[in-house]
């Protein structure tokens, strides 16, 4: 089937960006695409500007300078581009008194209302597709607000896939879900970007981003400082560089802290104050476990040797940053 | 706003309410002078001098009868020669106002005599009070009209507060890009609070309907037209008030205030007539005293008249001022 001229265009361009609140600086010149069956995660610490970006995405926010095109159309007050966008907000945006199935058809039925006034049949279709998507069946007649958060964030997402957008927007779409919830969330949005939908990922969710997504970018201060695939960046960031844990299940002896502290590793959690776990990043972690395994296991401890991961890849790039 | 706000409105309520209660109110008097004497003109500048613009002179008796009767003047007063130097005063009063007749009473007996005529004396005035215009349990009337308006507005902005929750879950976000923008968002949350307002209007009449005087279906037609369009005004006024607002802490009090002092100017809680001149001239800009003119001008007065075309139009205007300053507002606001 031949492609669309709609879908010819990119999903997504966010061209030097400059936006903020109330004279406040929060975007300095973001740019960013994101093309069809593709997702996106935006990265960065608190107040970086990743909601930002997403409000501007969807034209909630209007940027002061630059451009946003959504299939080449404006999102915002006037334009028509804010109707190829599914937008899940970091909060469930939901209306608690109705059913899961019944949010899903207020917001199909919204979309169409003032295009085309679709059957009732292609309505329920489109409706039970999202709930499958999203694992949402066994809840689908069960009020909002009586729901779990994690069944509450699948509805939140089911809500923005029911029209089929051409760009989801997800903000903190995992923020407080199990590993189950997590995965089925997954499943969604990838089966979502190989119908060939654009979408663009706002999380600190390292675990969700890193199955999801396909593309990452890091955003510091409003500016992106690193984009590319996670493993192209984590390669060159890395390279062959190990993250070797150290970590313990209870307070380690002085003397075993101070013999990790002396290769290198550095406390990373503390909890009531006292360090149980140490870490380090190097190319030469294979040769400092096999000297602390002994007295690692003495001290009942374990030893995890794996590639550096999004989190340790993120705060690289804003520790080189800096 | 917790602070400010209960010294506002007890300010308010001792201004609007205190004279009434104490007996001073300020009412608006239709004159006709049948056959204008040296003493009639007397006591027509005496009323001048007291009254102000509040006295307006009609060209014949039946004209002063139809402004009571229209509630256009609160008493009516028809001097008439008499057998004597002094005219025959007659006061016209309309169910429902009959201490405006007695305060016009009290200030036609008060005017000095001697100030009007050498030997004039009170006592040769000849004073009667005659009622006219539907007669009967007006109040009822009154408070079925004054009593739904002011609830329909407490509906309407506590309905109105729930797009603050939709503004901060994100849900008007999505459901405005869904329905490429906020305008059908909005107009869908008016319609909810035009229903809610009409059907507490409805329960309102229900429980006033044994109390009504004999209703003809134009009249309840009327009626309902009349509760719809102020349902219009209280979602736009309320839709309007809670758009200027960040959150549930700041509406709340602001809406409750909003309520209390358009209820209070507008003559939800004490009927306007009651209240000094100056508070009632301010509460023809509330929807409230459109409203209850058109509620007492079709069940009371029974007619279908400018007065009522009138407050229709200006009760639609406010709700769609109100409407599109929300959608403005709305429009504008970036997120916090």
């Amino acid at each position: 089937m031949p492609a669309s001229p709609a879908k010819a265009i990119t999903p997504l361009k966010l061209a030097d960006v400059h936006a903020g609140y109330r004279g406040k600086p929060v975007l300095k010149g973001l740019s960013l695409t994101i093309a069809s069956g593709e997702a996106y995660a935006l990265l960065g610490p608190n107040g970086a500007g990743k909601s930002t970006a997403a409000r501007v995405a969807c034209g909630i926010v209007r940027p002061e300078r630059g451009s946003v095109a959504v299939l080449g159309e404006c999102p915002g007050r006037g334009g028509r581009g804010g109707r190829h966008v599914g937008l899940a907000p970091q909060e469930v945006a939901l209306f608690g008194a109705l059913t899961i199935r019944e949010n899903l058809t207020a917001v199909a039925r919204l979309a169409t209302a003032s295009a085309h006034r679709p059957s009732r049949s292609s309505m329920e279709t489109a409706v039970l597709a999202a709930m499958a998507d999203t694992d949402c069946m066994e809840r689908a007649d069960d009020r909002v607000s009586l729901l779990s958060g994690g069944w509450r964030r699948r509805a939140n997402l089911a809500a923005a896939l029911v029209n089929r957008p051409a760009l989801l927007v997800l903000d903190e779409p995992t923020e407080g879900v199990d590993a189950r919830t997590r995965a089925t969330l997954v499943a969604a949005v990838r089966n979502a970007v190989a119908g060939g939908a654009a979408c663009l990922i706002i999380s600190h969710d390292a675990a969700f981003v890193s199955l999801a997504a396909d593309r990452v970018g890091v955003l510091a201060d409003g500016r992106l400082i690193a984009e590319g695939p996670i493993d192209v960046l984590q390669s060159r960031t890395f390279g062959t560089h190990r993250l070797l844990t150290v970590r313990f299940p209870t307070r380690p002896s002085d003397s075993l802290a101070r013999r990790l502290s002396a290769v290198g590793l550095e406390r990373d959690h503390e909890e009531a104050g006292e360090s149980l776990e140490w870490r380090r990043i190097g190319d030469d972690i294979l040769d400092v476990a096999e000297t602390l395994a002994d007295a690692v296991d003495e001290g009942g401890g374990e030893m995890i040797i794996r590639r550096p991961g999004l989190d340790e890849l993120l705060a690289k790039l804003l520790e080189q940053r800096e | 706003m917790t602070l400010l706000l209960p010294p506002l409105v007890y300010l308010l309520f001792a201004s609007v309410f205190g004279a009434g209660a104490k007996g001073e109110i300020d009412p608006s008097i239709a004159l006709h002078a049948v056959a204008p004497t040296f003493s009639s003109r007397g006591i027509e500048a005496e009323l001048r001098a007291r009254l102000g613009s509040r006295l307006t002179v009609l060209s014949n008796p039946s004209a002063v009868e139809t402004a009571v009767v229209e509630g256009r003047s609160d008493a009516g007063l028809i001097l008439r020669p008499g057998t004597g130097t002094s005219p025959e005063v007659e006061i016209l009063s309309a169910a429902g106002r009959e201490v405006a007749a007695a305060a016009l009473e009290g200030q036609v007996r008060g005017i000095n005599a001697g100030a009007i005529q050498p030997n004039g004396d009170f006592a040769s005035r000849r004073l009667s009070v005659r009622s006219v215009g539907p007669q009967g349990d007006l109040q009822s009337v009154y408070y079925a009209g004054a009593v739904s308006i002011m609830f329909v507005f407490f509906a309407a902005m506590h309905g109105a507060m729930t797009g603050l929750d939709d503004r901060r879950s994100g849900l008007q976000a999505r459901l405005s890009l869904v329905a490429g923008g906020l305008a059908p968002i909005l107009a869908g949350r008016a319609a909810w609070l035009v229903a809610v307002g009409l059907a507490q209007s409805l329960a309102i009449l229900a429980a006033a309907a044994s109390r009504l005087p004999p209703t003809a279906a134009w009249q309840i037609l009327a009626w309902a037209v009349t509760a719809l369009l102020a349902s219009v005004a209280a979602a736009g006024v309320a839709l309007a008030v809670i758009s200027l607002c960040r959150s549930r802490d700041q509406a709340q009090p602001l809406s409750t205030f909003i309520v209390l002092l358009l209820a209070a100017v507008g003559g939800s809680m004490a009927p306007r007539f009651l209240m000094p001149d100056l508070i009632r001239q301010i509460g023809w800009f509330t929807p409230h005293a459109w409203a209850i003119e058109a509620y007492q001008t079709v069940l009371w007065r029974g007619v279908l008249d400018v007065t009522v075309l009138g407050s229709w139009c200006i009760l639609t205007t406010v709700g769609l001022v109100g409407g599109l300053i929300a959608l403005a507002v709305e429009t504008r606001r970036a997120p916090a």
